[in-house]
């Protein structure tokens, strides 16, 4: 299946100019900013009261099924969790 | 009585070597001459651009209108569609901003803050974004897009103030720069949750 990195962004890094950069901290240190405000959105729901919590974690897992097709059929479908569950900052 | 033929043009090509698809645009060109212009006849219609499916602009009004016309949408929920409210506070990268009826367009950068919606002189509705934009249009529609937009009543102030301790701990334990990073999101949204709630 696919090798997917929850932090693979620091992998791909495009344009990173090191040199006289004012820009933000976290793009400074490699983050985009998808990157940035998944990150704070994952916090803002850490600190949520109870319902709203449980009803909050459905929404953090980011997967996918992907599924190859061998000789005109497709293989049973594998699933990558690209964020899983309980958030990548921990 | 016979008449003479009409003068051939300047330049024009004779009869049998012009194609028969060739036609003359007869616009003047920059020098006062005439351009000249092959046009094919087609048989397909000119491609459509974006702007032909789109909606025309809303016109600007020429007074602000009254009241303010907020959409405020997560990607899971929309919290106002539509609405008209008298006016929203909203807290950009740059400094807390009021956006009234009238105000500027203007597009900010949302930081983790709380965004305050006034709806009619008395009630307030406030709630924490993560982060996100804000879009004030010509005829005052203001548009807030958020990942997390939640009321000031839903977060929980013990979980705040122990994130805010966990994530100053991960700041000093730090290896590298993107746990650096991580732990200064951490300490900012809880920063920012903690003034919500008012500590």
């Amino acid at each position: 299946g696919l090798d997917i990195d929850p932090r693979s962004d620091r992998v791909h890094r495009f344009n990173m100019s090191a040199a006289a950069n004012s820009s933000a901290y976290w793009r400074i240190a490699g983050m985009s900013y998808l990157k940035y405000s998944n990150m704070c959105g994952e916090v803002v729901r850490a600190s949520l009261k109870e319902p709203f919590f449980s009803k909050a974690k459905a929404r953090e897992a980011v997967y996918m099924k992907t599924s190859k097709f061998v000789a005109g059929k497709p293989s049973p479908p594998v699933i990558t969790e690209v964020i899983p569950v309980g958030g990548v900052v921990k | 009585s016979w008449t003479r033929p009409p003068r051939a043009r300047r330049n024009a090509p004779r009869r049998d070597e012009e194609p028969s698809w060739l036609r003359f645009e007869g616009r003047r060109g920059p020098n006062g001459g005439r351009a000249r212009e092959a046009v094919k006849p087609s048989t397909m219609d000119n491609p459509s651009t974006p702007s032909a499916f789109m909606k025309p602009l809303p016109e600007v009004p020429a007074t602000p209108p009254a009241k303010l016309t907020l959409n405020f949408y997560v990607p899971h929920n929309i919290e106002f569609d539509g609405a008209e409210v008298d006016q929203v506070q909203v807290p950009a990268t740059s400094g807390d901003m009021g956006v009234l009826p009238g105000h500027v367009p203007t597009v900010v950068q949302m930081r983790p803050g709380v965004v305050a919606v006034t709806l009619n002189d008395k009630e307030v509705q406030k709630y924490f974004v993560s982060s996100g934009f804000a879009f004030v249009h010509a005829d005052s529609t203001t548009d807030i897009c958020a990942v997390e937009a939640v009321p000031v009543e839903q977060l929980d102030a013990e979980a705040v103030k122990k994130g805010l301790a966990d994530y100053q701990a991960k700041l000093v334990n730090a290896k590298d720069d993107y746990e650096k990073a991580s732990a200064q999101i951490g300490i900012e949204v809880c920063g920012a949750m903690n003034s919500a709630l008012g500590n």
